[in-house]
């Protein structure tokens, strides 16, 4: 298998490991995708590229363009006739990464495998004519129907662009692809603002199911439904996958949805998938902190089970300029402490609150002492440590938060490995026979050997 | 393509969250029937429906008068429009008096400098004004709109180039274009519809453009891609009926503009020929005339303000009834 | 529950002229809000939450009318209307003016936080500039006061930095910052009850935990009361004491959370939470409502929710169950419960096809239950 890290630039990625998961034959891997990226520049135009910086006291000008790295080396497969549940919230990047797979948007690096053929560079005719095979359900209801066109011409579409059957021949199996998907043929004839959105969907997964895909990419497909609709569109999806072997990769913000539909599962933040593995794996064992994070964030419908949800904390950073090593670092409960001082784990933890008061600025500056005795009274600090701590608790003090900010993390988050290496690793399954992935540093140990 | 054409072009489809019913409301409309009932329903739009209509079958009928039969039933019926006049010239309308007599009924709105009927020279006056409004208009449409889609659509240098064309064209003084345009080809009736009709592409361009800027964001564009409709097929299918809305407000609305434009330029004797009648031309030949006769500047005018008229109620009209936001 | 509730919502009608007819889009809502707690106020899109919580800061307008109803709020009359039989509205004379509204009741006594935070800020003007003003104009403090009060606000709904994006502008906040800074503004005047429209719906699962936590921390510290409109049966579960169910414009059950969820009354409630997708169990299945929501205009005759009803009898087409105490604390709109006494188990079961139509019980097969 190919190293993911091998599209990676400049990154020294010491693990190597697909997303894939192990899998028996190869054969029945439908799409695999290997190293994908997409990075958009962040303004396009002339000058865009142009970058003043003024912190000096004459502006220095530089040249070089930033990019938003959406989706930043990503790989897995997809077997044929399962679904691929594809988990992550706004910003992580799962829309863009459906859109270039789809060819929709231009890979920037990596690869796309259809049925073992590279698609990645396909061009003109031949990719028009792979479309036919790879098919996608937008998110919404309102928008992806063409208004001024009836039901009929929506569905019929797809045949038409690819000089499938006759007109009558077009007509019949529109009406019979209504059908299929819980509409009534009578349907053919009216406009999509006749429907609610639950009706759309369907009329979506109609012209979607046209061309017999292999692959149906479901962006979202019900987040805009309320809760009761979308369970009679998830049940049809369902069973049009049984009618038709059909082969998802479902996108969705919502966990609970991802859990019913799916049989495997990837996480992704910040534009990497940090875990991927068999749905009951996953939900029942989850690995990676954010993973954690996720599923203890979600408010569980019963009043008598208040006590368990559990917050994230902190901000999004941005996909322009990602943290380094491990994205999910600036966020994560489980920072591993710089091998350096020999931190215990109340220590580090102090610390770490600390660290993060300080760089939020949640406090007023305060002097150093009383700082102290809120963070760090019960433990004691290795003097190393210590000596950094004072100092940056001196500038907070001075009221120069960011530069303490700036200490505090050049002395004790930049030597983590979190901040060092980006993650990759497959760890053996507690569930199941299978592989999986997870992009976190605490289970390095548990990689099987390479 | 499948979609036909007067679908395509008009209406903006209500949309209304609600599912559904069949009931035939108004909002179950759908396309130019939605339109249309809107605009049934708007009194000052109808009133310059009415007033389109009316011209329109009057600039139809002496259009084929003129063309095909050679100025037959007017010759028959009433006086030759281009023919120096057998009776007197200056008489003023029916019900005044000047120093050439009294109006009677044989000229019920007074006879020009030459003696010439001067409600057959308005009436027949109608043919040019619609002629050139119409046609000068639907060429700045169509170019237009082809120039704004692909150029909205594609993006990149394409859109560079096209625009900054469109740009460069929109800089000139309208009115010194066309009179450039005029000067270098002659001074025929279809070299002033095309001249005006260049001169009105950058307005349609630019508005398409913005609207297609914002239509090939919708997911339906997305989807026709994932689909391989082909790009010249996005555009037709799905761009442009879906951009379209503006430019048919803006149309109506431009016909007006460009009757005006076409009576400026015959008044400056850029127009159509003598003796073939046009109300720019009508307005022209009664300056000198004017302070003793003004009814022989007036008639012409209230041809050509009705007639603008109309199409502004119109295009306003056209312009609520395809709001989206009028109809949630 | 003795003491006189904090906010009192009596028959309360609001409805929708439209050209192809009246919808209620509100029929008939009572409630009351005691000091402290949070009211949950739950339905599916169409139930007519929106215009419900409208309608009790009277910021209804045309083609909407609220055409009855009182709601009376710590002794102001907020709404006092009656409707006489020529269909001309009436106001009772305490009935608060507009200008008084204005002044004495929104922002300073209810607050709003809507769900889009970015069309509730001004995209021009930085978020500090925003909230000091309203600091300034309702709580009469100097620009220098108010400006260390909103830094304050900032901080105590948990923004980082919170002096230095004091000065910053809507568009460079997050979604979950934004509506920080409308639940610190909602906050500056120290209200009584805060409606929030569903404010969590657009907001990613880890950022709706940080603000239920930061919900959760304030209602200790300001005891404040909060009307809670969602359609997620997991925050009602998470944050609300009693909840109010709505269906079609009316409302259809009332419960403390616990009995909700557990003792569930209304047959729509219970097809509602069993739709859910589960997050903490693998069903496989999903477990809809069959039909679709009707159109206001045309809502359905008997009981509004007889055609998507799984325990619909013949009864329920004809007779309209009013909101009745099935239970201690605990009200239903159900024909199925003896209050009701309308020979509901002598009635036999009705049978609809995926229309909603009604299918003579002998032509029956099957039903296809979905769309």
């Amino acid at each position: 298998m190919t190293a993911s890290g091998e599209f990676e630039t400049g990154d020294a990625n010491r693990h190597s490991g697909t997303a894939t998961g192990t899998t028996d034959s190869t054969d029945d891997v439908l799409l695999k995708v290997d190293g994908l990226s997409k990075h958009f520049p962040v303004e396009s135009g002339l000058f865009s590229g142009l970058n003043v910086s003024w912190d000096g006291r004459v502006p220095s000008v530089g040249y070089g363009r930033e990019y938003l790295k959406a989706v930043d080396d990503v790989s897995f497969e997809i077997r044929r006739g399962e679904t691929l549940g594809l988990v992550g919230e706004s910003g992580c990047g799962k829309s863009t990464l459906a859109r270039t797979i789809l060819r929709l948007l231009e890979p920037s690096s990596g690869s796309i495998e259809f049925e073992g053929r590279d698609i990645t560079t396909l061009g003109g005719e031949d990719l028009r004519q792979q479309r036919r095979n790879m098919q996608m359900v937008f998110q919404d209801p309102q928008s992806s129907l063409n208004p001024r066109q009836k039901i009929g011409q929506i569905v019929e579409e797809p045949l038409k662009t690819h000089g499938l059957l006759d007109d009558e021949g077009r007509e019949t199996r529109a009406r019979e692809l209504l059908e299929r998907v819980g509409l009534d043929s009578d349907h053919y004839n009216r406009y999509p603002h006749e429907f609610s959105g639950g009706q759309r969907q369907r009329v979506n997964l109609a012209r979607a199911l046209a061309l017999d895909p292999d692959l149906i990419i479901c962006d979202e497909p019900v987040a805009s439904l309320d809760v009761s609709i979308q369970a009679q569109v998830l049940n049809t999806m369902t069973e049009l996958q049984e009618e038709f072997g059909l082969t998802y990769l479902f996108i969705a913000h919502d966990l609970s949805v991802i859990r019913q539909i799916s049989d495997r599962v990837a996480v992704m933040y910040l534009g990497k998938i940090v875990e991927l593995g068999n749905k009951e794996a996953v939900y029942e064992n989850p690995k990676h902190p954010y993973t954690k994070a996720l599923l203890d964030s979600i408010p569980v419908p019963d009043p008598r089970k208040r006590s368990e949800r559990e917050t994230l904390g902190g901000d999004l950073p941005s996909p322009v300029n990602p943290p380094s090593g491990c994205r999910f670092r600036t966020r994560c409960p489980e920072l591993i402490a710089p091998d350096a001082y020999d931190f215990s784990d109340a220590e580090w933890a102090a610390l770490r609150e600390l660290i993060r008061t300080i760089d939020r600025q949640l406090v007023e500056p305060s002097p150093p002492e009383a700082l102290r005795r809120q963070f760090l009274n019960d433990v004691d600090l290795p003097a190393a440590a210590d000596e950094s701590v004072e100092r940056a608790l001196e500038l907070f003090a001075d009221g120069e938060p960011d530069r303490a900010a700036e200490l505090l993390s050049e002395s004790f988050v930049a030597p983590s490995v979190c901040a060092r290496d980006v993650p990759s690793y497959e760890v053996d399954s507690t569930n199941g026979t299978e592989a999986r992935f997870v992009a976190c540093h605490r289970y390095a140990e548990e990689t099987p050997t390479e | 393509m499948a979609t036909p054409p007067e679908t395509a072009e008009m209406g903006d489809q209500p949309v209304s969250s609600s599912a559904g019913e069949a009931d035939e409301s108004i909002r179950d409309l759908t396309g130019w029937r939605y339109t249309l009932a809107q605009i049934k329903r708007d009194r000052t739009a109808r009133l310059g429906w009415y007033i389109i209509s009316v011209v329109s079958v009057v600039a139809i009928v002496t259009y084929v008068d003129s063309q095909l039969l050679n100025y037959y039933i007017a010759d028959t019926f009433w006086y030759h429009p281009e023919r120096d006049a057998e009776g007197t010239a200056l008489l003023p309308p029916v019900g005044l008096e000047n120093s050439y007599g009294a109006g009677t009924w044989s000229h019920p709105l007074g006879t020009d400098q030459r003696g010439r009927d001067l409600l057959v020279r308005i009436v027949y006056g109608t043919r040019i004004a619609i002629q050139v409004g119409v046609v000068a208009t639907g060429l700045g449409v169509i170019v237009g709109t082809i120039i704004g889609a692909v150029s909205g659509y594609y993006g990149g240098w394409i859109d560079d180039i096209l625009q900054r064309t469109v740009e460069t064209v929109y800089a000139i003084p309208f009115l010194i274009l066309v009179i450039a345009i005029m000067s270098a080809f002659g001074r025929h009736l279809w070299i002033a519809i095309v001249g005006v009709g260049i001169v009105t592409v950058p307005i349609f361009a630019r508005l398409i453009r913005s609207e297609v800027l914002k239509v090939r964001e919708e997911e339906y564009i997305e989807a026709a891609k994932a689909i391989g409709v082909k790009d010249r097929h996005i555009l037709a299918r799905h761009i442009i009926p879906n951009s379209f809305a503006p430019v048919l407000v803006q149309g109506t609305l431009q016909i007006g503009v460009n009757i005006l434009i076409v009576a400026g330029l015959s008044f400056l004797g850029f127009g159509v020929q003598p003796p073939t009648p046009s109300w720019g031309q009508i307005l022209a030949d009664s300056r000198g005339y004017m302070l003793p006769n003004p009814w022989f500047s007036i008639f012409p005018g209230i041809a050509i303000l009705v007639t603008v008229m109309g199409f502004n109620l119109l295009g306003d009209g056209l312009r609520d009834a395809l709001d989206p936001r009028n109809n949630g | 529950m003795t003491q006189d509730p904090l906010l009192s919502v009596q028959n309360v009608t609001t409805q929708f002229v439209t050209e192809e007819g009246i919808v209620r889009a509100v029929d008939d809502l009572s409630f009351d809000v005691h000091r402290g707690e949070t009211l949950g106020l739950v339905g599916e899109s169409g139930a007519g939450k929106s215009v419900a919580i409208r309608s009790i800061m009277r910021l209804i307008s045309s083609p909407g009318e609220i055409v009855s109803g009182t709601i009376t709020y710590k002794g102001h009359v907020i709404l006092d209307r009656s409707q006489g039989p020529d269909g001309e509205v009436r106001d009772g004379e305490a009935m608060l003016s507009e200008a008084e509204m204005r002044s004495k009741i929104r922002g300073r006594e209810i607050a709003l936080i809507f769900q889009d935070p970015m069309e509730s800020l001004n995209p021009v003007f930085t978020i500090g500039s925003q909230l000091r003003e309203f600091i300034e104009i309702n709580r009469d403090l100097s620009n220098a006061e108010a400006k260390a009060e909103a830094i304050e606000l900032l901080r105590e709904v948990g923004i980082p930095e919170a002096e230095s994006r004091y000065h910053e502008y809507p568009h460079q906040f997050s979604g979950g910052m934004r509506q920080r800074v409308l639940i610190a503004m909602a906050l500056a005047c120290k209200p009584d009850l805060i409606i929030a429209d569903e404010p969590t719906t657009a907001l990613d699962v880890t950022v709706e935990g940080q603000i239920l936590d930061l919900i959760e921390q304030l209602k200790t510290e300001y005891e404040t009361s909060f009307i809670w409109v969602t359609h997620d049966m997991g925050v009602v579960a998470e944050i609300c004491d009693r909840v109010n169910v709505m269906y079609l414009g009316e409302l259809i059950e009332q419960a403390p959370v616990d009995e909700l969820f557990h003792e569930t009354k209304h047959p729509y409630t219970e097809a509602l939470l069993r739709s859910i997708p589960k997050p903490h169990e693998t069903t496989g299945e999903f477990d809809p409502i069959r039909g679709i929501m009707p159109d206001g205009m045309n809502a359905p005759s008997g009981c509004r929710f007889h055609p998507r009803c799984p325990d619909a009898r013949e009864v329920c087409m004809s007779v309209h169950p009013d909101l009745r105490e099935i239970d201690d604390g605990q009200n239903a709109a159900c024909l199925k419960y003896d209050v009701f006494d309308a020979d509901y188990d002598d009635s036999p079961p009705l049978v609809v096809d995926e229309n909603g139509e009604r299918v003579p019980a002998e032509t029956v097969e099957s039903v296809g239950g979905d769309d």
